[in-house]
């Protein structure tokens, strides 16, 4: 399945284009990314608690999972669920760690050795961290809501994105810290909505979440 | 030429003296302004043999995909910039690259679909899986097998990414087309560089380069053409932000630097050697009708220039290279004759004396540059006619014009104090020391030639310079491709055709090296009859009693995991799906790019190549597979020296034996006797053993072209060697000695002045010619009269 996706991405353009909209409403757009750019730089780490359901056509019913969230910026980014099962992957530096509760066995890839992973995993960091502006290239983002903050992007026509993605929502908390829930909707009909719980901004993480198989509940 | 015709000939030019005088100066006028309209090539082609291997793989990478293009590499040389940066000024840097001379820029790759094409082509996996597949398929539908695949498909969707994989998930729950991906993966790497795509664009490892490619219809072998596209993209790349660094890596570089340098070389040496030239006239002779002979090769290589461009319809660089050279060669028989005359007076009977060992001079100099016309190498056709053209001229310019601008004149004789010091040097007690030394000499040196290796890299002849060199070393640092993998050449007139045979070819291959190390477009697509056959087993194991039970497994087992009856539809769906064969897929984009880099299509046939790493070991395995299938060949890069090597090796030994026994045949058609012959051939070995040993002291190595250089010192110092026996038989006051001096010295100026060149070709000549004149004539001038005086004398005692 590492193949897969390497091939997938290998040909896979996330194209991050220049700005060349000149209208008011792309200068308004531009000083909101650049708002929320210049406040989500000055994290340095995040640990946040989350929910996510998936509304998938392989499952009868909503996936729910249960989970936490560890960024430290640079490079590391740790993803553990719960339940349904225990899973986690832990990015450090270079290194990819996966584990989980059924086979009981860690899997380790080398992002060097494997670029295009590399790419994606740094769509899901631009995401987490907020660095949007760079994201125009590839999407068409729109304002939703002002109060509470809600963006919309739209992939661009032939973007790598647009190969599955229909249309990605992202609502701010109030104080527009950070990431209050993100919504995926995919060209195939399935959805995801993640939903960020107890985010907290700053604060010193447990060694132990870099850790693939530690508890860090 | 009987004494009747000699004086008829020069009667004839003494009465109508005006009239040639002012046809030759409007020949020279003419060819003097066609100077301006001749075509000059540095192509590399003309200067390779005509072995069909080698022709074959030259052929190939003219025209492959590869001689076409002209990558630009951008670095970032500030680390405060990113990757968007570099990206966004490769951008610009692509928007404005518009020229008639560019056909297309691949700056990035298309923002396709990829994606669902992947998915789509999966779909041809029964025709792509061979019988192992269906093997591994058949221990999987059981239920420990469903249940253990089901449960990764579930973990999987607990992953971050899992969007990306849950498609080919269900398209493919076995992975069946694992391999397939896998080999489309190892495909679109086979080009030997490391890269990585970036928001759609070639970019390196650490994200601090991006790659362009350019195709042009500049074939690399033009030097106009790209000079052109190398100033345009020079230009353009001057506009780039100043934390970027930009490399044009490409032969069209090669191209043109070799172009400059060789251009350079040939302005460089020519003034130095016209200037040395006059400065000898000027201060040895004294006299301004001197300066006629100065003119003659001047004016012969004029003509031999216009000549060799109407024969051959453009020159070579080389060729026109060696020019000072040729003129070194050529005055020497203005010398011979200007030097006779004025020490013996201008009348038929001195002209008698000299015409003899002057043409038969000339002949074994032209008998050398001819034996090139044997030569397959189509660029030495151009330098046997340009030489021998060139030597022909001034033989007749010297013999028959210049006479007749010195009679007129009391010209200042020379006196004949100036031999007495040369014979009285090579004398009595000297006589024996010098040939006591060169003894000694020839040994240490032929000791020394034994040593000698033979270096058979074509690429020492690329007079690039340091600063392409950097580039090329910088560019492969960051991108790899240093070690580029050899080619295995599939040919046929149809694509079908191609096809089947790159099966074979394939199958053959991989036992032979190793899937590992043999990247085929047939390992993601097959030929028809493969297809075919891989589809009917397919069919065969999908029975209606095995769908049945795959899909009510799946149903079961599905429902641990709550699964939804219409989870893996899209792969039931193709079970059920009645699959045509078709030659190639259509309106897949990642299809053609992939094609692109391995079919090619030529006017009435097409080439598949397959990539192996360029190691003895794998040419050697690979050759006997290419044996056995005609139609195919194998093109390395580095072998591709060695076929040179080895095919202008067989030539050159043909080539300098012929040019020996010409130059020894000549000489005992002039000398009339053995030990007389053998006596005029000590310049001869002496400048072969002397070039050997000192091009072994140097530290160089022999190659083709010093091998060149050493059968045209063959010639040269043959002419030496008769001059000096002659000399030494016949005793005639003509000025021998000094003429021989001269005439060695005026070789030196043309051949000294390219120890001078930056082309490593020309140094090499230039090296060989100086230690091979230089020997040649002090071996004349010292050893043979003193041999002369030994054999001599030993004849009179046993007389």
């Amino acid at each position: 399945m590492k193949r897969l996706i390497a091939i997938f991405l290998l040909f896979i353009c996330l194209s991050i284009g220049r700005l060349y909209a000149n209208d008011d409403t792309a200068v308004k757009m531009d000083t909101i990314l650049e708002s929320l750019q210049e406040k989500m730089s000055g994290l340095k780490t995040i640990q946040t608690d989350f929910i996510q359901e998936k509304n998938l056509a392989l499952f009868k019913q909503k996936l729910i999972l249960k989970g936490k969230i560890f960024i430290q910026k640079p490079g590391m980014l740790s993803w553990r669920v719960f339940t349904p099962l225990c899973y986690s992957l832990v990015i450090n530096g270079s290194k990819i760690s996966q584990w989980d509760q059924d086979t009981n066995q860690v899997q380790s890839v080398s992002l060097s050795k494997n670029p295009s992973f590399q790419a994606a995993i740094q769509q899901m960091q631009n995401w987490f961290s907020g660095t949007y502006k760079s994201m125009r290239g590839e999407y068409q983002i729109s304002l939703i809501s002002k109060n509470p903050l809600k963006l919309e992007f739209i992939p661009k026509e032939k973007s790598m994105a647009g190969n599955f993605i229909q249309r990605v929502t992202v609502l701010f908390q109030d104080d527009q810290q950070y990431i209050k829930e993100i919504g995926i909707l995919e060209k195939s009909g399935d959805s995801t909505l993640l939903v960020f719980i107890n985010a907290l901004l700053n604060q010193e993480i447990s060694p132990k979440a870099w850790e693939v198989k530690a508890d860090v509940r | 030429m009987s004494g009747n015709y000699l004086f008829k000939l020069n009667n004839l030019v003494e009465t109508h003296k005006k009239l040639i005088i002012g046809l030759l100066g409007l020949v020279l006028l003419i060819c003097l302004i066609n100077l301006k309209f001749i075509k000059y090539n540095n192509n590399i082609e003309s200067m390779l043999p005509a072995d069909s291997q080698v022709q074959q793989a030259m052929r190939f990478l003219r025209e492959s995909n590869f001689s076409d293009k002209l990558v630009i590499s951008l670095k970032l040389n500030d680390r405060k910039n990113t990757t968007d940066d570099l990206i966004l000024a490769a951008d610009q840097l692509i928007n404005s690259l518009d020229s008639p001379l560019i056909k297309q820029v691949i700056g990035n790759i298309s923002n396709a679909n990829f994606m669902q094409e992947m998915i789509f082509f999966l779909r041809y996996s029964p025709q792509l899986l061979g019988p192992e597949s269906l093997t591994k398929l058949k221990n999987q539908i059981n239920p420990i097998g469903i249940k253990e695949r089901l449960s990764f498909i579930y973990r999987q969707s607990l992953t971050p990414g899992s969007s990306l994989v849950m498609p080919f998930l269900r398209a493919d729950p076995f992975n069946l087309g694992s391999e397939i991906l896998g080999n489309i993966e190892k495909l679109s790497q086979a080009s030997g560089y490391e890269v990585t795509i970036n928001n759609g664009h070639f970019v390196s490892k650490d994200g601090r380069a991006a790659m362009i490619i350019v195709k042009t219809s500049v074939l690399l072998t033009e030097g106009f053409g790209s000079r052109k596209i190398v100033n345009y993209l020079q230009e353009k790349l001057k506009h780039i932000p100043n934390y970027i660094r930009a490399d044009i890596i490409a032969g069209h570089m090669h191209t043109v630097k070799n172009e400059e340098i060789i251009k350079k070389d040939i302005w460089f040496t020519s003034i130095i050697a016209a200037l040395g030239f006059l400065l000898l006239f000027l201060f040895i002779f004294r006299d301004w009708r001197a300066m006629i002979i100065f003119c003659m090769p001047l004016g012969a290589v004029l003509i031999s220039t216009a000549a060799a461009f109407i024969v051959f319809k453009n020159l070579s660089y080389f060729v026109i290279g060696l020019s000072t050279v040729i003129a070194g060669i050529t005055i020497d028989y203005g010398i011979y004759v200007y030097l006779a005359v004025r020490k013996a007076g201008n009348n038929l009977e001195t002209l008698n004396k000299i015409i003899k060992p002057v043409a038969f001079g000339a002949l074994t100099t032209i008998s050398v540059f001819a034996v090139f016309f044997f030569s397959s190498v189509k660029g030495y056709h151009q330098l046997a006619f340009f030489s021998n053209f060139t030597i022909i001229l001034c033989l007749g310019f010297a013999l028959f014009i210049l006479p007749h601008f010195i009679k007129e004149e009391a010209a200042p004789k020379i006196t004949n104090e100036k031999e007495k010091p040369a014979v009285k040097f090579n004398s009595g007690i000297f006589g024996h020391f010098w040939i006591i030394c060169w003894s000694i000499l020839l040994i240490i040196m032929l000791g020394c030639s034994a040593r000698l290796k033979f270096n058979n890299d074509i690429t020492q002849f690329d007079g690039a310079g340091k600063e392409i060199a950097k580039s090329e070393e910088e560019f492969h640092h960051t991108w790899g491709g240093k070690e580029l993998p050899a080619v295995f050449v599939v040919s046929s007139g149809t694509l079908q055709g191609a096809y089947e045979l790159n099966d074979l070819i394939y199958e053959a291959a991989v036992k032979a090296i190793g899937k590992e190390n043999f990247d085929s477009f047939a390992s993601i697509w097959p030929g028809m009859a493969k297809r075919t056959a891989n589809l009917e087993a397919w069919n065969k194991f999908w029975s209606p009693e095995k769908k049945k039970e795959f899909q009510e497994l799946l149903l079961e087992y599905g429902q641990l995991f709550n699964f939804s009856d219409e989870a893996f539809a899209p792969f039931i769906q193709q079970l059920h799906t009645q699959t045509v064969l078709e030659l190639e897929p259509k309106g897949l984009v990642f299809f053609e790019q992939l094609k692109e880099q391995f079919v090619l299509k030529k006017d009435a046939s097409y080439q598949m190549l397959s990539f192996f790493p360029d190691q003895d070991e794998y040419i050697t395995k690979l050759s006997k597979i290419k044996n056995a299938y005609p139609g195919t060949f194998l093109v390395s890069r580095k072998n591709f020296s060695l076929q040179v090597s080895r095919a202008l090796s067989r030539e050159f030994l043909f080539l300098a034996f012929l040019a020996i026994f010409l130059t020894v045949g000549l000489t005992f058609l002039l000398l009339k006797n053995l030990r007389l012959t053998t006596l005029a051939m000590v310049p001869v070995a002496t400048a072969l053993v002397l070039i050997g040993g000192v091009t072994y002291l140097a530290g160089l190595a022999l190659n083709i072209p010093s091998v060149i250089a050493s059968m045209v010192v063959v010639g040269i110092v043959s002419d030496y060697g008769m001059f000096m026996v002659y000399y030494c038989k016949y005793k005639y006051q003509t000025g021998t000695i000094i003429a021989v001096t001269l005439a060695a010295v005026t070789t030196l100026i043309g051949a000294g002045v390219l120890l001078f060149a930056q082309h490593p070709v020309l140094f090499s000549i230039g090296v060989t010619l100086v230690t091979g004149v230089l020997s040649g004539y002090l071996s004349s001038l010292l050893i043979i009269p003193a041999l002369y005086r030994l054999w001599k004398a030993k004849e009179d005692v046993s007389v």
